[in-house]
């Protein structure tokens, strides 16, 4: 018997399922749950998604601009980006490496961000609109650097992608990609400690700024 | 883990005689208990979710041969390699040989209770490994050569000013007094640790069994480059922290951040299913998840069980108070706090919910869903069972809950001294009863031996669980300071 064996059957000692009934009824309770997923209870949400998503990004720190087409979000970056006497170099994903960034004036290159980048821009899975949060997934095009090692993190959300709950955002995740991939990350707002004091300071390892670009709403 | 829960009154004595202690936790009452019972009252059904949360829980315990299975065989199907440890030294000795086999010299740690509990970070120094806490608090802490005070605000215990002194001396930079400065300073110097480490280790807030995911919630974003920028990542955990499905992460989730810091959701919850995939440019080229026994199957066990509801444990503990004192304690807050918090609220221009400005447990109730007659007929009977058992102990909710009263095969009896303080008193006693209890309450034994310690929640009439209940004095202690709580 090795570890694993001897740990299982200390479980099935203390969960006192000694027939092979018990055993069996149990394997099918644990799968019917895992095949049906049944939700948990949720909170009232009788609020419109762009608005409440606004509200709560607002309320995480994050700031929001919103404008009505993807051609325009160029000129919003750079808006954002002089506003806040930022750098206008940035890093992006690749699927917005085709948006006329030059004609805003900004030098943007599609690759991973590396420690020196000062500025992030990336797209979401989705968003949240009851917690103001971005759904990020892992994959050969999404870099998770672009999101975490800048001090300012750009994400550019289509209005369209904007669901209610994070059950929501499950529920699309596995009609559009069925399994998870490597890492799923969900962002509400810039990195924040209250180590010292439990004073709340923003920006510790991740960006110090995330500002959050509706698009069509 | 040390465990120095023998030595709670000295050391007890030692801290409220520490003015600096007192200053550094002054701001927690703000800061961690006003501003869970704010966010708590975004929720219109707290009632409901905690319950639908104490099921989900109870079913993952009762199934957790075959949830424990599930997940390995969907963690590794994604190429995720999962080993066993039946004991701390187990942990360690696993994840040093994953260390040596990956030629690992410098590893980052995003916090971990599990590591704390095993003495991880000792164990892989004293092997020649250099590791580097990265969590704010638990860096300060690992500095300063210290443990963790507490499991989300590790280094609670020092004040500004400490930390300050402590960071010129180690950064050897010019002092900052500004705690914004100084936390710029630790993530300058904790930034190039992130990018040189070759292995990361993370714990688990949950596991999900659907999935074969380990997730963690954190807020610096340590626990994502922890995960993302060295080559190897090992998740530990306990098996406690399994759940079935995605869906009960989520629900839960909405407790959970809400209880720990006050937040509505916490900054990144990071969901991590196996290592790199073809053509990703970043993640580890191994993952590994260690799951952890480590006496947890003993505590499944035993009438220990609601321990390892790891954010439950406490209100399971709560059966001898009335209803609305058992949410009084989970909104934790002070009559005069509430209405603080719901000034802010108002003032923040939350919509109008006149009903939850008057918040009472009968409000609460009105949200229930309607039970069917039948059901309640039957919730109605438990009820009645449930009174006549213990009766005595309702009558006297907070003195026997808090340890000043004594059960016995008679009833309750409670220390007559105790009763000018404004504990609610169930039954009074006689001259010669109180004497007789008083001295009795005073000897330094392990009382509840009584006839009635069945009838006792369990798990607060356990010393092994709650320490504070050894003596009286401890306990008035604890009853005067739960007392301005309640």
């Amino acid at each position: 018997m090795n570890a694993r064996d001897r740990i299982l059957a200390r479980v099935r000692l203390a969960l006192d399922r000694a027939s092979e009934t018990a055993q069996s009824e149990s394997a099918a309770t644990v799968r019917d749950r895992l095949r049906n997923r049944p939700r948990g209870p949720l909170p009232a949400m009788n609020w419109d998604l762009v608005p409440r998503f606004r509200e709560r990004c607002f309320s995480s720190s994050s700031t929001v601009d919103e404008i009505a087409r993807l051609d325009q979000v160029p000129h919003a970056v750079a808006r954002y980006l002089a506003g806040n006497a930022l750098p206008s170099a940035c890093v992006c994903w690749p699927e917005l490496a085709p948006l006329e960034w030059t004609a805003a004036g900004l030098q943007v290159e599609a690759r991973p961000a590396t420690g020196d980048d000062s500025t992030g821009i990336s797209g979401v899975f989705c968003a949240i609109a009851e917690t103001g949060t971005l759904m990020l997934l892992s994959g050969a095009e999404n870099y998770a650097t672009t999101s975490l090692l800048p001090d300012t993190h750009i994400a550019v959300v289509p209005a369209t992608r904007i669901v209610r709950s994070m059950e929501d955002a499950w529920d699309l995740l596995r009609s559009e990609r069925g399994a998870l991939p490597r890492q799923v990350t969900f962002v509400s707002g810039p990195s924040r400690t209250g180590d010292i004091e439990m004073t709340l300071v923003l920006g510790i390892h991740g960006p110090y700024r995330v500002h959050v670009i509706v698009v069509g709403g | 883990m040390q465990v120095t829960s023998q030595q709670f009154k000295r050391k007890a004595a030692e801290a409220l005689a520490n003015p600096q202690l007192h200053k550094a936790l002054s701001n927690l009452r703000a800061r961690m208990v006003t501003g869970r019972a704010q966010s708590v009252l975004e929720l219109d059904n707290l009632e409901q979710i905690r319950e639908a949360a104490k099921s989900a829980r109870d079913f993952a315990l009762a199934h957790l041969d075959h949830l424990l299975e599930q997940f390995e065989r969907n963690a590794c199907a994604r190429g995720a390699q999962v080993h066993w440890a039946e004991t701390g030294d187990d942990v360690n000795r696993l994840v040093l040989e994953i260390a040596r086999r990956n030629a690992v010299r410098k590893i980052i740690k995003s916090k971990s209770m599990l590591g704390e509990e095993t003495g991880l970070n000792h164990y892989l120094e004293a092997a020649g490994i250099e590791v580097r806490e990265t969590d704010l608090g638990e860096y300060i802490i690992q500095e300063a050569r210290e443990t963790p005070s507490h499991i989300i605000a590790p280094a609670i215990h020092r004040t500004a000013d400490e930390i300050a002194d402590l960071f010129q001396q180690k950064h050897k930079l010019p002092r900052k007094t500004d705690i914004g400065e100084m936390t710029r300073e630790a993530r300058m110097v904790l930034r190039p640790h992130f990018l040189t480490a070759d292995m990361g280790i993370t714990g688990a807030n949950f596991l999900v069994a659907e999935s074969g995911s380990s997730m963690i919630v954190t807020n610096e974003g340590n626990g994502r480059m922890t995960t993302t920028l060295p080559r190897v990542h090992v998740a530990i955990a306990g098996i406690e922290k399994m759940l079935p499905t995605l869906e009960d992460v989520a629900f839960i989730l909405r407790l959970l951040t809400r209880s720990a810091t006050g937040q509505s959701i916490s900054n990144y919850l990071t969901y991590t299913t196996g290592p790199k995939q073809a053509g990703d440019k970043d993640g580890p080229d191994e993952f590994h998840i260690i799951l952890v026994d480590a006496g947890r199957t003993r505590v499944l066990a035993s009438d220990l069980r609601a321990a390892l509801h790891p954010l439950w444990g406490l209100h399971e503990s709560l059966s001898g108070l009335s209803e609305r004192g058992r949410s009084r304690v989970r909104l934790g807050v002070s009559r005069a706090d509430r209405r603080g918090a719901y000034a802010r609220l108002r003032r923040a221009g939350e919509r109008a919910r006149p009903a939850e400005c008057r918040y009472d447990v009968q409000s609460m109730r009105g949200r229930l869903p309607r039970q069917d007659p039948a059901a309640r007929s039957h919730a109605q009977a438990a009820r009645t069972t449930d009174r006549t058992r213990i009766a005595p102990l309702v009558r006297a909710p907070r003195a026997q809950v808090l340890g000043v009263g004594r059960v016995t095969a008679r009833g309750v009896r409670v220390d007559r001294a105790s009763a000018g303080r404004g504990w609610t008193l169930g039954r009074w006693v006689d001259a010669a009863d109180a004497q007789a209890s008083r001295r009795r309450v005073l000897e330094p034994l392990p009382r509840y031996a009584g006839a009635a310690r069945q009838d006792l929640p369990r798990a607060l009439s356990s010393p092994q669980v709650n320490p504070y209940m050894h003596s009286f004095r401890a306990a008035a202690r604890w009853t005067a300071d739960a007392n301005t709580l309640l």
